[in-house]
């Protein structure tokens, strides 16, 4: 599937995720040719099991890039090399250094409320059947992480609110563009993250749930020397 | 056992929007048959260009003119030589548009669609009744008729009290658009003796 997006938003990840601007652009997030004045036209909002049970009849081939975004089934974004390069990386530096006590998910999917995003990388509560009898939730979610290119606009005002509103503690973005790891917490359930900050090179991250865990921002990007096999 | 793949989307998204997942009328039928869909939420739902949407339940008035329609209809098959068939309110394929719409009054060509429904192919004529969708059946509906190649398509504009027919479908649009008023006899150009009194819809 070809796609052509045009230059993403690179600008301060506060005011892209204000509540204003989050409500205008589920507004317009319509096609065009669906927001007429007279149109009588909504979107079926599919539930979780709704949408488990689709899944599960293989309505769509196995390996579909799809997702549930509130209550509606949408192509999951296309995934550059560097993309998927970063989450490799992740998926390298972090199994060495995450306490006990905790469960790496890659591109999983997660369950909140209608949406069932499959994000790139989560940090989840242990359990000792790893999440094989239900979905994680967000309450499950010590740290979550998106990577993205051309997909920044859509992680920050599409997936954030949603991950705000679900109360997901941490969520960073990983910003290929800028080189630098956004990171959001205090989560309001009107979709914002209260507190938003910017790391860059030379910064080093430790996530609020988990303190033992330090990882430095070019580590994440891959601008160090001393990553070897 | 898995279904055909969705077509994918042409659209082009802008950045931070939702791409939504399209889907076949076959994935839309297993989905029927899955029971996803319940029967009291979900009787308006119709599939449009691959997207499982809801319409808006009808107003009592283009209920009432679907029910003179619907009488006029069942009247002219009675009387009328063309081998057809009516149906109101009843689904239809539009497969290349992955599009299932309900049309609210058909003629058909007469077989058995049991096994699947009818196609633009198998429509003589095709009636919708607007009131507040008007804009929207004079619009983009009318342009999906159209790039099916629907024959005859006439619109019963309940605001202006007339009757819209449209002809001559090419390039996704009606070459032929003529507004017959109140007054006014309408034949059909499809069905060669079948003919609406407008007034008798308008009481």
């Amino acid at each position: 599937m070809a796609s052509v997006i045009s230059p993403p938003d690179s600008t301060s990840p506060q005011a892209t995720m204000s509540p204003s601007t989050t409500m205008s652009r589920q507004k317009t997030e319509l096609p065009q040719k669906m927001i007429l004045p007279s149109s009588p036209i909504v979107r079926h909002r599919f539930t979780i099991e709704q949408y488990h049970d689709i899944i599960d009849r293989g309505i769509f081939a196995e390996d579909e890039p799809i997702e549930l975004l509130r209550g509606e089934i949408v192509r999951k974004m296309p995934i550059g090399n560097p993309h998927a390069a970063t989450v490799k990386r992740l998926n390298r530096l972090l199994p060495t250094r995450l306490p006990a006590g905790v469960l790496l998910s890659i591109q999983d999917p997660i369950s909140i409320e209608e949406s069932e995003p499959e994000p790139d990388v989560a940090i989840l509560n242990f359990r000792d059947d790893l999440y094989a009898s239900r979905r994680p939730n967000a309450q499950d979610v010590l740290l979550l992480i998106e990577v993205a290119d051309s997909s920044l606009a859509y992680d920050r005002d599409v997936k954030g609110p949603i991950y705000a509103e679900a109360g997901v503690r941490e969520y960073w973005i990983v910003n290929l563009l800028n080189s630098t790891v956004e990171v959001y917490r205090d989560p309001q359930s009107d979709g914002r993250f209260a507190t938003v900050t910017t790391a860059v090179s030379g910064e080093i991250l430790t996530p609020l749930l988990l303190s033992g865990l330090s990882v430095p921002v070019d580590e994440i990007l891959g601008l160090t020397q001393t990553q070897r096999v | 056992m898995s279904l055909a793949a969705i077509d994918p989307a042409v659209t082009q998204p802008q950045p931070g929007t939702r791409v939504p997942a399209r889907f076949s009328v076959v994935q839309f039928d297993a989905m029927i048959d899955a029971g996803v869909f319940s029967e009291e939420t979900d009787r308006q739902i119709q599939l449009l260009n691959g997207e499982i949407v809801i319409m808006t339940p009808p107003n009592p008035l283009h209920d009432d003119v679907v029910g003179l329609l619907s009488a006029w209809a069942f009247g002219e098959l009675h009387r009328s030589q063309e081998n057809v068939e009516v149906r109101v309110q009843l689904s239809m394929d539009l497969a290349k548009q992955n599009s299932v719409v309900l049309p609210d009054l058909m003629f058909v060509a007469p077989r058995s669609y049991s096994a699947r429904r009818p196609t633009a192919s198998d429509t003589r004529l095709l009636i919708e009744v607007s009131d507040t969708t008007l804009v929207y059946d004079l619009g983009d509906k009318m342009r999906m008729y159209a790039a099916e190649n629907v024959v005859e398509y006439w619109v019963i504009d309940i605001p202006h009290r007339s009757l819209i027919v449209h002809l001559d479908p090419a390039t996704g649009r009606y070459r032929s658009v003529q507004t017959f008023a109140e007054h006014e006899l309408v034949n059909s150009k499809s069905l060669t003796d079948v003919s609406l009194s407008v007034s008798r819809l308008f009481r």
